[in-house]
């Protein structure tokens, strides 16, 4: 049971480390790059 | 006279008031998952409960669950109205505290479990149709399971199936309630067409939160007393909440390409739920194995309900149906006598009979649940209507039954 749940927690630290964030999808015009920009920043 | 424990006596009224506390989380927890239009009807269904069974309750409701057993099936009116309820200790259920602070610590059972299956018919259920529903439910559903269960002479009990805090009782049955209750009512209005999106996830994050910080009296108070036996189920309760929201989390993040926030709060309830009924029973390391569980068999049951098209609004059957459900399983395997010896050894430990108890338990509480809300609902629908006309549901629950906007414009 030690074995199996360090195993369990080992393999979720292990899929952080490697799993992508999927990028936004801004080329399909679901997000804009306005929209993604914070409200208060000044150009 | 039995002698009466005053930590075992305060840590069960604290316990009493945590699990209060659970139900209007969950009311936050659904209510940040509706549209804004119907906020106020999911909260105020949680609120409305909560008062609604907390007077069923005294005055029928836990005689039928706990007074003196007929036939292993039902408890009698014997304590109608809290008659023979006092201040003396029942050694058939805590033997070191007072009765009603018994009785009240299960009241708050009683209330949750109506209110966990109003998130399968949110955002379309008519107010009164709620009303009489979760009263007829508590008495016809709930109370009978209850007994059956943990009712001194309740049938399940004598068979020797476990359920330390409620896996079958309040979690298998509000989950199955809620798919049956999804079913016979219909999809919402555009369900599978228009985005539904949750219009508070902070909201719904605050209520899960809530919800974990209650579960430490749901769980470690069902151990009555002030004891190592609290403290195992409340390490217990703690782990596996971790492990489900860290699990749902990554699967989510494998599957839809993001570490979802609701999908690690919704993990986190998984785990809870799933560690319910072996939260007196099992040990540190198996905690951890069963919120693991959870957090990939909830995350994929409510995948499944989703291509099934069931309108379960807001998950109540994968995260309490199916949680539940892989809880009562997984105390049939990890329990061991070690941690408490009032329990029984699972399978992992060399006894294969417990698994079985346990699978017939849940069969069983699938199978009364199921039919007679079915039923229940039936009667509701002929005789007060389920369902609000289609202008209501397009202008919102918060208006059209309650008269009132969450937030102004």
């Amino acid at each position: 049971m030690d074995l199996a749940s360090m195993i369990s927690f080992g393999i979720l630290i292990l899929a952080w480390m490697v799993l992508p964030i999927r990028e936004p999808a801004v080329d399909s015009g679901a997000v804009s790059l306005e929209e993604l920009r914070p409200s208060h920043q000044v150009d | 006279m039995a002698e009466i424990s005053g930590a075992d006596t305060a840590w069960v009224m604290v316990a009493t008031a945590l699990v209060m506390l659970m139900t209007p989380a969950v009311g936050f927890f659904y209510g940040g998952l509706v549209r804004s239009k119907n906020v106020l009807s999911v909260i105020m269904q949680s609120l409305f409960i909560l008062a609604l069974i907390s007077v069923q309750w005294v005055l029928w409701g836990y005689s039928l669950a706990f007074g003196p057993d007929r036939f292993g099936v039902i408890g009698g009116l014997d304590w109608f109205a809290l008659h023979g309820v006092g201040l003396e200790p029942n050694p058939d259920y805590a033997p070191t505290i007072p009765h009603q602070a018994f009785m009240i610590f299960q009241a708050m059972f009683a209330v949750i479990t109506p209110a966990l299956i109003t998130g399968a018919f949110a955002e379309r259920k008519r107010f009164k149709a709620f009303v009489v529903f979760s009263l007829l439910w508590a008495t016809v559903v709930y109370d009978p399971l209850a007994h059956w269960v943990w009712g001194a002479g309740g049938w399940l009990k004598a068979l020797g199936a476990l359920d330390f805090a409620g896996g079958t009782v309040v979690h298998i049955s509000s989950g199955v309630s809620a798919l049956v209750a999804a079913l016979v009512l219909g999809p919402r209005l555009g369900a599978g067409r228009e985005p539904m999106e949750p219009h508070d996830a902070t909201m719904s994050v605050l209520g899960a939160v809530l919800l974990w910080f209650g579960w430490f009296g749901f769980n470690a108070g069902s151990a009555l007393s002030a004891s190592g036996l609290a403290v195992e189920a409340f390490v217990v309760t703690n782990t596996a909440a971790a492990m489900g929201a860290l699990t749902w989390m990554t699967v989510s993040w494998a599957h839809r390409g993001r570490p979802s926030v609701l999908g690690a709060a919704a993990g986190a309830v998984a785990g809870l739920v799933a560690i319910t009924p072996a939260s007196g029973f099992v040990t540190i390391q198996a905690s951890i194995l069963i919120g693991l569980g959870a957090g990939i068999v909830c995350y994929f049951a409510t995948q499944i309900r989703d291509r099934l098209r069931v309108d379960d609004a807001l998950d109540v059957w994968g995260v309490h149906g199916v949680g539940g459900t892989w809880g009562a399983l997984a105390t049939g395997l990890f329990a061991t006598l070690a941690v408490n010896p009032a329990g029984a050894n699972g399978l992992v430990y060399g006894e294969p009979d417990l698994l079985w108890k346990q699978g017939v338990a849940a069969a069983v509480t699938w199978i009364y649940s199921a039919l007679a809300t079915w039923l229940i609902l039936k009667v509701v629908d002929l005789t007060v209507g389920l369902r609000v006309a289609e202008r209501e549901e397009v202008l919102g629950l918060d208006a059209t039954q309650h008269g009132e906007a969450a937030y102004q414009p």
